[in-house]
């Protein structure tokens, strides 16, 4: 296998990891740290520090320690000009001194020093630069278990064989390739018996997630778990587990020794050297010097015999003074003497990994016998098993160092120097200090400095380790890319069964929620919004239009009691509407408050047929449900929105059209204003509305879904004689506009009731009751309270919406819809004003472009007041 | 009379299906051959339009080819011709209805619904209301002989989204769609 590393080929075997093939291709560096540009090379090679961060086919901050390698792969350092072996700006840990703790809050005193800095500091400092990631696949998927296992090491295969044995689905996550944890590379950690793991592999009961990490556990044992290259076709994908309980064998990890240049490329965690040496075949170097505690020391000098590493000294970490060294390890000073090597194996503490019992809510304690933080309760369904529980972790905490130049946190260069000056400034809590300092905070999310940094906080404190405590795990842990918590591109997009017609007429699109309607349609390319519009409106008005009105909420009530349930909840009264007539529904909280609005059909005595606005649709449909519980009332309600399209045929030519397509008689005085029939149009079977929102002869047409395209266009070849036009919603909501049609939620608001807003006629306050009633009751007589008006400029120009009006110079009101009217040929609009002015021809001013411009207050509307235009 | 078309006829269309009519509607007869259809139903897992099926809503419960919805709520699912029983609301139109089937469905769903549905959760013949890719779907348990196999009822404005969605949430396992000769050959 081969793979580009900075355009170089790299050759690489079966089963590496990018860091394996680069390190025995010699490569020592692998980055530049955050703030200073040290150079970084591998520490832990198990996917926990942040040493190896590179970028890799495109994204950023890759841990390329745990991402094996595929053919062909392009593999760039990041954060380093213009190489990783010199990089210019290193030059910064030689201004250390110019940076201390803290240099932000410092330095940058007033907000505009700030703005001066930063796009310098943001080219200097800082991780991977984020690419556009349009060819890459994230995908999520859910998955449901008994009992999860995180952790695939023995522990945690013996409690996965265990909860089999009760009968549970198992899953088991582990954030390696190969299951079987430490003692795949760790001798002493005693043999996982190859036959333990056949047993958990083939076991049915037991799903196994390698390659995934469990970043986080949330509320009712939902597990986040983010899966590296589950098929050839994603990248990552993130598993949403839903589980019954958790047992947490997720180990102990290997921290990091305090002295001075412990970050130097060579200096390496002892369980990153036996990864390297076993799990990859590659010699991390050939003179090693062993740095730990003699037990530990003792230890890993076994797991080395045999190999090529020679092991020239081992220290304890009191003894040494510093890693010497320039770009990687030449040697070792200690108290008595200079040690050449290329290697320093650290035998750090080991850490049991406890974060996702802290989440879950368990409390940690610090035990002395293990030198650990330890779980101290656990929630019902979470158990710690395990290194993670302590077993078999000893340990004296942090080793404080002799000097105070060495790296607590190598995410973002913490010194324990400047742990002790954020201490000596105040900030002397664990928890004040993480957030002072950012140690803990970096991409390792405090695996590598988390113990060193309370171990220097305790000294300097002069507290005891339990005392000083420790900081809170919270999700994600480790980190998770935004891609794979966006997931896949699934937007959902709600198309009316008309489409595809509308896009072949040029429908210029807007969003409407999730409902996509066309805003006008371009007749012409070069055609311009404005008098694309005003045909649409001439149509209309002068010979005949179609629109699509779909998105309307939809409801089909059958049984003997539907007009008791319609009483109850809408304004008006509906028991007593005739069969086949049409009835303006207006609906009402228990505050009075105007809720949706619509119309109502009574199709026969036990049929009701209810529109509701486009957006309100589930919440009516909920509101009627909730008001028939307890009721046993005979009603039966279903939601046929998507079920019938709607075409709105408008025009004093709208009957001449129609005609050509239905035998059902249209004239007045057989198919009047406000009634409604089931027919046959273009033989298809339709529920007509004669209604008039747009205010001319018009029948709103239900039809079924599936053959609503071949209406639609039935509709424009009948009118083709007509010069008949669809028309968008931009042109319909001038129609209305002029006609003073309300808008529910556009023109009202979550206070209005139907008194201000005009429409008293549409509340019978003498129905024995309604929802609404107590509150409306009382209304009616309030003369304290904003109206809704129309109004007329008298000068020019065109207000937009929302802008104020003024009256004696005072603010006096707001404009809710506002629109140039073609039949009136001035701006005319609906706006909210104090109650004072809410009178027929009063004179009031509207700021238009900053400028005030007079207007006439009109409580009728703008277009045919009588309504006879309608009624034709 | 023109045919009835379902949410994704232009969907189809462009995918190259091969068009019948069935019960008045127009609808995929093939997309590659009905064979290799089979095939990789029985193998992976298919996808297949079947709007067509006649849908009532009822609050109570029928005789046969039920599913509850929830309490007093039950949705009647079948072949046309079939006559509405008493009380029902045909809500046929209402729904896009797509059926997923093969070995590999219930995993290719799991990407996009939160819903668990293995076999001791949603067995055969049972249903859950739910969302699948953003909408709101009745997901029914209907297995073709021993083949694993789900119905997803979406309210038909969100057909095209989520037809694509299941396409893509399948492609690990190379999902095809299916028409209606594979259909009949599975249920053979």
């Amino acid at each position: 296998m081969k793979f580009y590393f900075r355009e170089k080929i790299v050759e690489a075997k079966q089963g590496d990891t990018i860091a394996a093939a680069l390190y025995r291709n010699g490569q020592r560096i692998f980055s530049r740290s955050f703030k200073y540009h040290r150079p970084r090379g591998l520490l832990c090679v198990s996917g926990k520090c942040p040493n190896c961060l590179m970028n890799v086919d495109g994204v950023p901050n890759v841990r390329v320690c745990i991402t094996p390698v595929c053919d062909g792969m392009k593999v760039s350092p990041q954060n380093a000009f213009p190489s990783l072996e010199l990089d210019f700006l290193s030059i910064t840990q030689r201004l250390d001194w110019l940076m201390p703790v803290g240099w932000y809050y410092k330095t940058f005193t007033h907000r505009m020093m700030w703005h001066v800095a930063e796009p310098t500091i943001r080219k200097v400092a800082g991780l991977g630069k984020v690419l556009s990631s349009e060819n890459r696949e994230y995908e999520h998927i859910w998955m449901h278990a008994d009992t999860t296992v995180v952790g695939g090491g023995w522990a945690g295969l013996q409690a996965a064989l265990d909860a089999c044995g009760k009968g549970d689905q198992v899953v088991l996550v582990d954030d390696q390739s190969v299951l079987g944890g430490q003692a795949r590379y760790r001798k002493s950690a005693g043999e996982v018996p190859a036959d333990l793991i056949r047993r958990v592999e083939s076991h049915p009961n037991v799903h196994i997630l390698r390659d995934s990490s469990c970043f986080g556990l949330y509320e009712d044992y939902l597990l986040g778990i983010l899966q590296r290259n589950p098929h050839p076709g994603a990248l990552e994908r993130l598993v949403h587990l839903r589980t019954g309980k958790v047992v947490v064998a997720t180990g102990a990890y290997e921290t990091p020794l305090l002295f001075p240049n412990n970050d130097l490329p060579g200096v390496m965690l002892s369980t990153g050297v036996l990864r390297l040496l076993h799990l990859y075949g590659v010699s991390p170097g050939k003179r090693a010097v062993i740095v730990g505690s003699s037990r530990a020391a003792e230890e890993l000098s076994v797991e080395l015999s045999g190999t090529t590493i020679e092991v020239v000294a081992a220290l304890v970490p009191e003894q040494v003074v510093s890693a010497i060294g320039h770009g990687c390890v030449r040697g070792i000073r200690t108290l008595s003497s200079v040690i050449a090597c290329d290697l320093i194996v650290v035998c750090g503490p080991r850490v049991p990994d406890v974060g996702l019992s802290a989440q879950a809510g368990g409390n940690l304690a610090w035990s002395e016998v293990h030198g650990a933080f330890l779980p101290s309760s656990l929630p019902p369904q979470v158990s710690v098993v395990g290194e993670a529980n302590g077993e078999g972790v000893t340990g004296v905490g942090a080793h404080l160092p002799l000097s105070k130049r060495a790296f607590v946190c190598f995410c973002s260069d913490v010194s324990s120097q400047d742990l002790c000056d954020a201490t000596a400034e105040g900030f002397d809590h664990i928890e004040t200090l993480k957030r002072y300092t950012t140690a803990t905070m970096g991409p390792c999310q405090g695996r590598m400095c988390q113990l060193s940094a309370i171990g220097v906080c305790a000294h300097e404190t002069g507290r005891s380790t339990a005392e000083t405590g420790v900081t809170t795990s919270r999700p994600p842990n480790p980190g998770v890319t935004l891609g794979a918590l966006a997931g896949p591109r699934h937007h959902p997009i709600r198309r009316t069964p008309m489409h595809y017609s509308h896009e072949k007429l040029g429908a210029v699109w807007m969003d409407m929620s999730d409902w996509r309607r066309p805003r006008f349609y371009k007749t012409l390319p070069t055609s311009e919004e404005k008098e694309c519009v005003l045909a649409e409106y001439h149509a209309v008005r002068e010979g005949v239009g179609i629109i699509d009105v779909s998105t309307l909420g939809k409801l089909d009530l059958r049984g003997a009691d539907c007009g008791k349930l319609l009483d109850k909840v809408y304004t008006h009264r509906f028991s007593d509407l005739r069969s086949g007539r049409v009835r303006y529904a207006l609906m009402c909280d228990e505050g009075g408050i105007i809720l949706d609005d619509g119309t109502i059909a009574r199709l026969n005595d036990d049929r009701y047929f209810v529109t509701t606005t486009t957006g309100n649709l589930e919440f009516v449909h909920q509101w009627l449900e909730w008001y028939l519980v307890g009721t046993a009332w005979d009603v039966h309600i279903a939601n046929v929105t998507a079920g019938y399209a709607a075409i709105n045929v408008a025009g004093p030519n709208s009957r001449a059209v129609l005609g050509k397509l239905t035998d059902c008689d249209l004239a007045s005085s057989a198919f009047p204003y406000m009634t409604c029939r089931e027919a046959e149009v273009a033989r298809i079977r339709v529920i007509m509305l004669r209604i008039g929102f747009v205010g001319e002869t018009g029948w709103e047409i239900h039809c079924p879904a599936e053959s609503a395209e071949s209406l639609w266009n039935g509709l424009l070849q009948a009118g083709a004689d007509y010069k008949i036009r669809p028309f968008g919603v931009e042109a319909q909501r001038l129609l209305r506009l002029e006609k003073r049609h309300v808008i529910v939620s556009v023109d009202t608001d979550a206070l209005t009731n139907p008194y201000e807003a005009d429409m008293s006629w549409a509340v019978k306050i003498d129905k024995p009751d309604f929802v609404g009633k107590a509150y409306l009751a009382n209304a009616g007589a309030d003369t304290s309270r904003e109206r809704l008006i129309g109004f007329v400029l008298t000068g020019s120009g065109l207000p937009a919406d929302g802008a104020a009006v003024v009256v004696d110079g005072k603010l006096a009101g707001r404009v809710t819809s506002s629109r140039y009217s073609p039949s009136q040929e001035k701006a005319v609009g609906l706006a909210w004003i104090k109650p004072a002015q809410a009178k027929e021809g009063a004179c009031i001013d509207v700021r238009v472009d900053g400028k005030l411009v007079p207007a006439k207050v009109t409580m009728q509307p703008f277009y045919d007041p009588q309504g006879t235009r309608l009624r034709l | 009379m023109s045919m009835k078309r379902s949410s994704l006829f232009y969907c189809h269309q462009q995918s190259g299906a091969g068009f019948t009519e069935h019960q008045g509607w127009e609808i995929p007869a093939f997309f590659l051959s009905p064979e290799k259809e089979v095939a990789q139903v029985r193998d992976t897992v298919g996808l297949s339009d079947q709007s067509y099926l006649l849908k009532f809503d009822l609050k109570e419960r029928p005789m046969q080819g039920r599913w509850l919805l929830g309490a007093n709520h039950y949705l009647l699912m079948g072949e046309p011709p079939m006559d509405a029983p008493l009380g029902a609301i045909d809500v046929s139109s209402v729904y896009t209805s797509l059926r997923l089937a093969g070995p590999r469905s219930r995993e290719s769903l799991a990407r996009l619904t939160s819903v668990n549905l293995s076999d001791s959760a949603l067995p055969n013949l049972q249903c859950v209301q739910t969302s699948v890719a953003h909408a709101h779907a009745i997901v029914m348990r209907e297995d073709i002989g021993s083949t694993l196999a789900f119905h997803l009822l979406i309210s038909r404005e969100f057909g095209e989204s989520v037809w694509e969605s299941v396409i893509h949430a399948g492609r690990e396992f190379n999902l095809c769609p299916f028409g209606l000769t594979a259909l009949r050959l599975l249920h053979n």
